[in-house]
This record gives structure tokens, sequence and C-alpha cells, in this order.
């Protein structure tokens, strides 16, 4: 009894002794040596007390820690590890710069390292390197950050070519790309075949496709979390690429130097003005016509750091894309009066979004971003014709005829960063966008001389609407083995004066099994208060986003995920998950609605109904070391069910694809080669063909019909061939002139020629019997693109 | 320079690699089976039309089955076989059907398998009240000498809704006059429709000239539909007094499933990104529709 007394006194005062330990305050900001550049995710884990934390988006940590020896690491993913050991004895405020390491050589990570995928609380969750993504074989030689996530398990892409993806089971609208903090809302240049973002402005990509941290809202599929660099704060540097279809060019450097840092970088694509001679004879027209297509974007960012403690940042991005026929006559004469006509034709469209975020470190534990955010996307169809008559005197005749829809969203938010202790880490913030919606307005023009000049405007007024949200997470550390990412969103929209309010609860849990495998399950519901009207599988600049309305409910969802996670040596990463998410309030155009019959108000062509996705995803992946890559296996079943298409019966969902796979590597073989592969399958797309006719009839009061009826026997019940294809590129490293250090990089796309279908008609053969007709858009395509530095 | 060269080769190589490339696909051949379109009312007699679905990449028309036994039941009981008339129809010129009865119809024909199918008649809604009236009118004297017009009006029915009876609506309208349609055997003197647009909510949509609701949300009111329409006029003289008929077809529930699909499937525009219509078939082991309506009208004279 004694004994035992002994024991528990010493239990006991060992817990006021631990309880009374002073705690101190590690804080600080990791960035690239070279560079000056954040590095996001930073994992930094001290092995003494085995606690760690990882760097936030704005490369600030915080750990806090006994009064002891500590033996912190930093580890970023393809730099060089680093270490610090001290006597931690009072608050230190500890940057760390980290040198890239250039071989990309394993580092052996310690067991307990932090940033192990068995660590992480969340799941469904990819990061890719932006230098991983630069590495792989593109499709004509240009890099695209969309086209890469659409290689991993879960997200499906939609038609060849381009970047739209879907990502488990959801629609193309449920995911909330992120660029800087701010919403982009139509990702795609040239019908999506490339995206509209530039990898060269790119500090990291985030893929998040459940288990939702609450910071995020307002899409019920995926968060794709894109973050622009920042400018090199030591030195100016540049760099470019020339390619096959657009060359780009990026400037960075000090303003201030170790203070204010810049970064600008523009594509443009040349085909209108390299084919311009072509296009002139194509459509048989003289000097005076223009025709063509280009899409350009430019990143700019500047910051300027005014302590340790604030930080300022203006982030801008604009692209446009644009096809424009313009035609000018010469001058002509008849019957002695002087005619002169000019004609300019205009599709185009594009994105702003514009950022300016106020970093400030309240203290050592609080951490907080400031931002006031832009975002528009605009799309316009213009036709001007103008005739100068020339008698006795001269009259001007114009007709102008301009239609135009969008969405400009005008945000603001504020969010904290808190980290008490090493077992909690806690944001919270609250947001508040205020939605102008364009869903469609033509402005006509008429001046003749003749006739009362005539100046209207027609179509869909524009739409106001505010949403607001606010949410808080606790990243807590239960006990060494349960770990867990608790949150709850709460968002509401106002429009028309109904207001719709949601509040979500989110859950992600982590067990440790032994040293190296860990269960994680996860929980959230998402609400999305907006909604994209498309019934193609392209990225048509004529898709339209659209509030909710009193008819149309906000779209919600629910998913649960659970699966396994564990790290095997040389940092190989694996991951198995299941997940089922359900999905209400979905839109679907109506049986026979098409994009192109603008004489219906939007919201009497939809209809509204639900959607569910289940499966599995296998993921193993690989980011350091000479070969990287990985291979993502996904078995799914998705389907939707509406009452008034299909009958109300459960259809599969277009891209509702059973089998989806993708192998990537890429690797060094020496200082001067490199090569990279991908390989892709998937089950083909679920698409809707008739498979009889006959003799149809209406009873009509007075004509009594009768047609041919095409027979449907169910939505979606043919399945095009199965989609596979490998690409392939090797890059060559030189100097070029000597001095500049570049990158040729040689690529073929379709490596073996794999005829995919893009979409199927019924047609005719060769001896004019009907047929199906498959149509296939790339075949092998070989790509040539120079990189280069100074 | 010769970098250049070398880069705009490879561009032409790309592009020219880029055209589409078209192949046969395998599909798998639809076997025929038979079709029925037969819209039954007890203002008609049984007529029914027959014919063959065919493989939809099947290079012949469509066409009528003449060989066909046809068999209608009423509650269960044989009713009348109507015999083969002329272009695929099938006609029994001595019975009708009655409101109350179910009646079903099996078809057979060699080569094929016999197909079957079951209806029924709703109760006729009369036409309570109707109004109409004119918003706006013109006759002028055309280039000819002929008199050219157009009237533009407003229009309202109204009906109680029987309760307990699942239907749907189907309006339509007729100017009394003489005009002359061809089809494709003779001329025929028939009355001129109106094309009928309303914005009533309950209004799903109309194709063609007649407007199509259900009672999804006004089962047992008493309900009015209002709706406008423009009638044009061409003749040697202006008309003294114009005559308007309004036609309230009550249909049953399969019937108006038809109906609105295949009206939707009729009027859809045929543009590659269009959604695909699926036609209501209500034929077991074959096509088509076995439907029942029954119908009021009412007519309006304006002079």
């Amino acid at each position: 009894m004694i004994n035992m007394n002994v024991q528990l006194l010493l239990v006991f005062t060992l817990f006021i002794l631990s309880a009374s330990a002073q705690k101190y305050t590690i804080s600080g900001y990791v960035v690239d040596r070279n560079t000056g550049e954040k590095l996001i995710g930073t994992a930094i884990f001290e092995k003494n007390a085995g606690q760690g934390t990882t760097s936030n988006t704005y490369g600030f940590y915080s750990l806090t820690l006994p009064e002891d020896s500590v033996n912190i690491i930093f580890h970023f993913v393809g730099y060089s590890a680093v270490l610090k050991r001290f006597h931690l004895h009072k608050d230190i405020v500890l940057n760390i710069e980290m040198e890239p390491s250039l071989d990309l050589t394993e580092v052996e990570i310690n067991v307990d390292d932090y940033e192990r995928i068995e660590q992480q609380s969340t799941m469904s969750t990819i990061k890719i390197p932006v230098e991983q993504i630069k590495a792989l074989p593109a499709l004509l030689g240009e890099v695209d950050v969309l086209k890469a996530l659409q290689l991993l398990p879960g997200v499906q892409s939609g038609v060849e070519g381009t970047s739209g993806f879907y990502v488990r089971g959801g629609g193309p609208d449920q995911n909330l790309i992120l660029l800087d903090g701010t919403p982009v809302y139509n990702a795609n240049h040239l019908f999506g075949f490339f995206s509209v973002f530039n990898a060269d402005a790119i500090n990291s990509v985030e893929l998040i496709k459940g288990g939702f941290p609450a910071r995020y809202g307002g899409r019920l599929s995926s968060v794709i979390d894109i973050n622009l660099k920042e400018g090199n704060m030591k030195k100016y540097q540049g760099s470019g690429s020339i390619g096959i279809v657009a060359s780009k060019l990026t400037l960075e450097g000090p303003i201030i130097k170790d203070k204010s840092s810049f970064i600008v970088s523009a594509r443009r694509t040349y085909i209108d003005v390299l084919l311009q001679p072509f296009i002139r004879y194509a459509l048989n027209q003289g000097s005076g016509t223009k025709a063509g297509y280009y899409f350009y974007d430019l990143n700019a960012k500047i910051n300027y750091k005014f302590s340790d403690k604030d930080r300022l940042y203006l982030s801008l991005y604009t692209g446009d894309d644009k096809f424009y026929f313009r035609l000018r006559q010469n001058p002509y004469l008849y019957d002695g009066v002087l005619y002169e006509n000019k004609l300019e034709q205009e599709m185009g469209w594009g994105n702003v979004t514009s950022a300016l975020r106020w970093n400030h470190k309240i203290n050592k534990k609080l951490f907080s971003n400031t931002g006031i955010t832009y975002s528009r996307y605009n799309f316009s169809v213009s036709d001007y014709r103008e005739e100068v008559v020339t008698d006795t005197a001269m009259t001007r005749n114009i007709f102008s005829l301009k239609y135009l829809s969008g969405i400009e969203d005008w945000a603001g938010k504020v969010d904290f960063d808190y980290v008490p202790n090493p077992k909690h880490y806690l944001k919270f913030g609250i947001h508040g966008i205020y939605h102008t919606f364009r869903p469609g307005a033509s402005t006509l023009i008429i001046q003749n001389p003749g006739i009362t000049d005539i100046d209207s405007t027609s179509g869909a007024e524009d739409v106001y609407a505010t949403e607001y949200s606010t949410y808080i997470e606790d990243d807590i550390k239960f006990t060494k083995r349960l770990k867990g990412n608790l949150g709850v969103h709460y968002s509401g929209f106002y429009v028309n004066s109904k207001l719709y309010q949601s509040l979500q609860p989110r859950i992600a849990l982590r067990y440790l099994i032994g040293k190296s495998w860990a269960i994680k399950a996860s929980y959230s519901t998402m609400e999305q208060y907006i909604h994209l009207l498309t019934n193609t599988s392209i990225g048509l600049p004529t898709d339209l986003w659209v509030p909710s309305t009193e008819n149309i409910k906000p779209q919600s969802a629910q998913q649960v995920a659970l699966g396994i996670a564990k790290t095997f040596k040389k940092n190989i990463q694996l991951s198995i998950e299941g997940y089922y998410k359900n999905m209400d309030n979905i839109l679907e155009y109506s049986d026979g609605a098409t994009f192109l019959n603008n004489n219906e108000e939007w919201d009497t062509k939809v209809e509204v109904g639900k959607g569910w996705s289940y499966g599995g995803e296998f993921f193993l992946q690989k980011k350091t070391g000479n070969t990287t890559g990985w291979i993502g296996y996904t078995l799914s079943w998705t389907n939707r069910q509406f009452d008034n298409i299909n009958f109300g019966k459960i259809y599969p969902y277009k891209y509702d694809r059973r089998h989806d796979i993708s192998v990537v590597f890429s690797h060094l073989i020496n200082d001067r080669w490199a090569i990279a592969g991908t390989w892709v399958y998937g089950t083909g797309n679920a698409i809707t063909l008739p498979i009889a006719t006959y003799t149809g009839f209406a009873n009509d009061t007075y004509y009594g019909l009768y047609g041919a009826v095409e027979y449907y026997e169910n939505k979606n019940d043919y399945r095009m061939a199965s989609y596979h294809r490998m690409d392939f590129s090797a890059k060559y490293k030189f100097l070029l002139f000597k001095q500049l250090d570049s990158e040729m990089i040689m690529g073929v796309y379709n490596l073996y020629n794999r005829k995919n279908p893009l979409y199927y008609y019924f047609g005719y053969d060769a001896f004019d019997n009907k047929a199906l007709k498959r149509v296939s858009l790339f075949p092998f395509i070989p790509s040539l693109s120079l990189n280069f530095k100074f | 320079m010769k970098l250049l060269k070398y880069v705009l080769s490879l561009f032409f190589i790309a592009m020219i690699g880029c055209e589409t490339n078209e192949d046969i696909v395998d599909f798998p051949l639809h076997k025929s089976r038979l079709v029925i379109n037969c819209s039954f009312s007890e203002t008609k007699f049984w007529t029914v039309h027959i014919s063959k679905s065919l493989s939809v990449i099947d290079n012949a028309p469509l066409s009528a089955v003449e060989d066909a036994v046809v068999k209608i039941f009423e509650d269960g009981v044989l009713l009348t076989k109507p015999t083969y008339f002329v272009d695929g129809f099938y006609i029994s010129f001595t019975d009708t059907p009655i409101i109350g009865k179910k009646y079903s119809i099996t078809v057979s024909a060699p080569g094929f398998e016999s197909v079957f199918a079951s209806d029924s008649l709703p109760v006729a809604v009369p036409i309570s009240s109707i109004s109409m009236v004119v918003t706006d009118s013109a006759f002028y004297t055309g280039h000819l000498g002929e008199i050219v017009g157009y009237l533009n009006a407003e229009a309202s029915i109204v009906f109680d809704d029987p309760a307990n009876q699942e239907n749907a609506y189907v309006i339509a309208a007729f100017r009394v006059d003489t005009i002359y349609s061809f089809d494709s055997t003779s001329w025929n003197l028939m009355n001129r429709p109106l094309f009928l647009e309303s914005t009533d909510l309950n209004v799903e949509t109309r194709y063609g000239e007649t407007i199509i609701l259900s009672d999804e949300l006004i089962n047992g009111q008493t309900y009015e539909v209002t709706f406008t329409f423009q009638d044009s006029f061409e003749g040697v003289n202006k008309p003294k007094a114009i005559h308007y008929i309004f036609i309230l077809r009550s249909l049953s529930p399969q019937y108006y499933l038809y109906e609105r699909t295949y009206g939707l499937f009729s009027t859809r525009i045929p543009d590659p990104f269009s959604e695909p219509v699926q036609v209501y078939n209500n034929i077991e082991n074959g096509f088509g529709i076995f439907g029942g309506y029954s119908e009021s009208s009412d007519t309006i004279m304006i002079q």
C-alpha cells in the first residue's frame, strides 16, 4: 500500500512539474534561401518532445514547447533538410532559409517526420510539387496544372485534351479554384484545351477532394488552392519558354532587397500572327481582312515586408481569349456615290482576379491575413458594321450588337491562425462576397439618318447576391495516436430577398497503428449557392454562372471517407481511401434543352435532382529522388436522379467511370537528361444514343402528324470506347548562347496513336449505309519547347 | 532564325496531326418490334396504327404492318378486333370506348413478338366558362387588292379539375374557316389552328399549336388558364363574323407523358449540344402509345 502511495505521489509530482514547466514559443517564416520565396507546408518537427507543425500559406509557423534542449528539423520536398539545436528558454523568432536540393536525392526522413502522410489529420488531400508538374509531358508542350490534377485518383478528365475535371462524381461547377485565395470562374483558354494557369508563376498547388477543412466552403466537390510565387527577394532573374502554341516570359526580383519583390509572368499564343496570311488566303480576302484567335494571360505580384510582423501583397491575374474577324473594304464608287464599309466581329472571354492582402503577426502564436479580392469573368460577342456613304454630304450608318454575360465578385476576408500549443492549431475567420451575376444581356445600337436612332438593351437583368461565411477549425492532437481536424463552417446567401443559410460540420480523424500506418476517416457537409449552366463537356465560354433563386435551391453535399495511409522507405507514400458522397439540388439541362436557345429564361430549361458517388482510390506516390511519380487507381460509381429526366429512373452520370488508372513517372538520368512519361486508362464515358426508330403519333387536334421517333432505352446507357494514352517527354539541359541555362523539351502526346473517342454520331459509311461513327481528335502529336533562364 | 523555322515546321506537323479522325463503330442491331399508335376517346371508333420499328442504323424507311391481329379488351373481356383498313390503320367501326372502363390491346404479327398495352379514359372535363378579348387588330388592302389583316387576342378557359383523378390537359383553338390542306391524296377543308401561348406557371410548355398542363398542382380546383394567340387573315373581303372553337382535352397520365415527351422531341432544336429527349412508351415488348382522352369544346363568335 505504501509502495502504491509512493508511486501515486511520484506521478502527481511529475504531473505538477510537467504542468508547471515553462513553455516557450518558436515562431518564424520558412523561405527559399536563393529567392526568399515562402515555402508553404514545410514540415517542422521537434524530435525530443515529439511535437511538430507545418508552415501555413504564408510560410509562417509557430511551435510552443517546454523549456529544454530542442532539436528541430525543417523539411520540404526538394530542399535540403535544416536541423536546429539549441536550448529553449525564451520565446524566439527563428526564420529559416532552406537550400534547394539540386539532385533531388532522397532525404532519409525520421519516422516521426511531421510531413508524412500518416501523420496528417487531413485526408483526400494531395499536393503536387510544381516542379513535378513541369516535368510531365504536356499536350503541344504547354505545361498545364489542371491537366496534371486530372492524373490523380478521384479526379476524372472530361473531353480529351481539355482541362475540365470532375472530382468524386461532382460536376464541373463544384470545384473551387482559388488563385491566391481568389476564385477563378472559368479556368479555360481555347475551349479548355489549355488552362489559365501559367506554371512558371505558381508556387504551390493543393487539391482537396474530401474531408474539407472548415476554412473552405462554397463548392461541393473539391478545392484547388493555387498560390502564386512572390518574386525573388535576393536578385533579379528571368525565365521564358518558346513553344509551338505560346511563349512565356517571367521576370522577378527585389524592389528593395530582402524587403520587397515583384514577379511578372506573361504568356501569349501566336497562332493568329503566324497564320494571318493563310487565314486571308482561306477566307479569300485581301489585306483589309484580319481574322484569328489568341489568348494571353498575365500574372503580376508585388509584396512589401514592413517588418517581421507585417507584410503586404498585391496580386493580379488577367487573361483573355479572343476570336476576331475584321473586314475593311476598299472604298468604291457606285453611281457617283462613294461607299466605305467596315465590319468587326469578335467573341471574347476572360478573367480578372486581384487580391490585396495584409499578413500580420499579432503575436508569437496568432497570425492574421486580411484581404480584399476582386474576381470577374466576362463573355462577350459583338458585331459592329459601319457604312460611310459620301454623296453631296457624308452619312454614317452604324449597326452594333453586343451580348455580354458574366459574373463579378468583390470579397473581403479576415483569417486567423492561432497556435496555442503543439496540441492545437486553430484557424478561424470570416468571409464576405458581393456577387453580380450577368445572365446575358444584349445592347443594340442603330444609327441611320433615315430612321430614328435605336439604343436599347434587352435580356436578363443583373442579379445581385451577398454570400458570407464564418468558420473555426482546430487541428487537435488528442493523444500520440489520435489526431483530428474538427471544425464548423457557417454560410449564408442573400438573393432577391431570399436568405439561404447552412451550418456545415467538418470532421477528419487520424489514428496511428504502429509507427507508420494510419487509419483516417472524415465527414463533411458542403453547400453551394451558385450553379453553372452547361450542357457541353468542354469549357465553353458560354457556360453561365447563375445564383440560387427562389425556385432553384442551393446545392448541398455530404461526404464520408475512410482510408489508410503509410509512408514506406524512400519516402514512398501510400493512401487507400473509400468514399461515399451524396448531392442534392444539383442542376441538369432538361430533355431537349440547349444553351444555344437564348429565348428561354435559364431556370425554365433546367431540372433539379440528386446525385451519388462512391468508390475507392489507391494512390502510391514518390515525391523525392531521381525517380518520382505516382500510380493512381480509382474504382467508382456515379449516378444521378431527376424526376423529369429518364422518367425519374436513376441513371449513370456521363463521367461515371468504373476504372481510372494513371501511371506517372519522371526520371533524372544525369545532369543533362531527364525523361518523363504518363499512361492513363479510363472506362469510356456514358452517353445517350438511340437504338431504334419508329413511327410517332401526335394526336394533334388538327394535323395528326406522324414522324420518326428515336428510341433511347435509358439515359447514358451506352459506353464510349475506353480511353487510354501514353505520353512521353525528354528534357535536355544546355547553355544557350553559352550563358543561358536552358532546356529543350521534346514531347510526344499519344505515343502509340490510340484513337480515343471524342464523340459519336450517326452518319453514313462509304456505301451509304447508316453507321455509328466515332470521332477522335488527337493522334500522335510531337511537340518541342525551349525553356531558358537568365 | 533556324530555330524559328524548326518551331514553325513542328507547328504545322502538329496542326496536321490535330485533324479529326472518324471510324465506324460496331453498333448492336436492334431487332424490329411492333409499334402501336392509338389514342382513343368516346367520340371516336377504335382506330389503331400498327407499324414496325427499325434499328437506328437501318437504311430502310419506316413502314406499316398490314398482317397484324389486333384485339381490344374492355375490362379484360374481348371487345373488338379492328381490321386492316389502309396505310397501317386498323379500325373497328362498331365500338367506341366508354369512360370508367379499362381497355387493353394485344397485337401480334408474323415475325414479331406480341405486344400489349392498357389504359383508361379519364373523366371528361367540361369548359365552365370561356372569355376572349381582342387586344389588337388591323385590316388593310394588299398589293393585289386582297384584304389582309391580323387579330391579337387574349382568352381564358375555366374548368373544374376533378378531385382524386390524375390527369392532364391539352388546350387547342381553331378559327372556323375553310383552308385547304394537302394530305398527299386529296385537298381537304379544315379549320385553321391557332398557335397558343401562355405565361401561366402551370402550363409546362407548348408544343405545336397547343398548350399542355398537368393537374399535379391544381388537382380538385376550379382553374382558369389564360393564353394569347394571333390570328391572320387574307381574303377577298374582310370577315364579318369570326368563330373560334376552343377544345379542352383531358388526358390519361400515360397519354399525357407521351404527348409531353413526343411534343418535346418534335420541337427540339437539333443542335449538337441539345440534350436527347426520351419519348414515353407504354407498349410492352414494343413501342408507341395506347392512351385515352376525353374532350369538351366551346365556341365564341366575334364581329
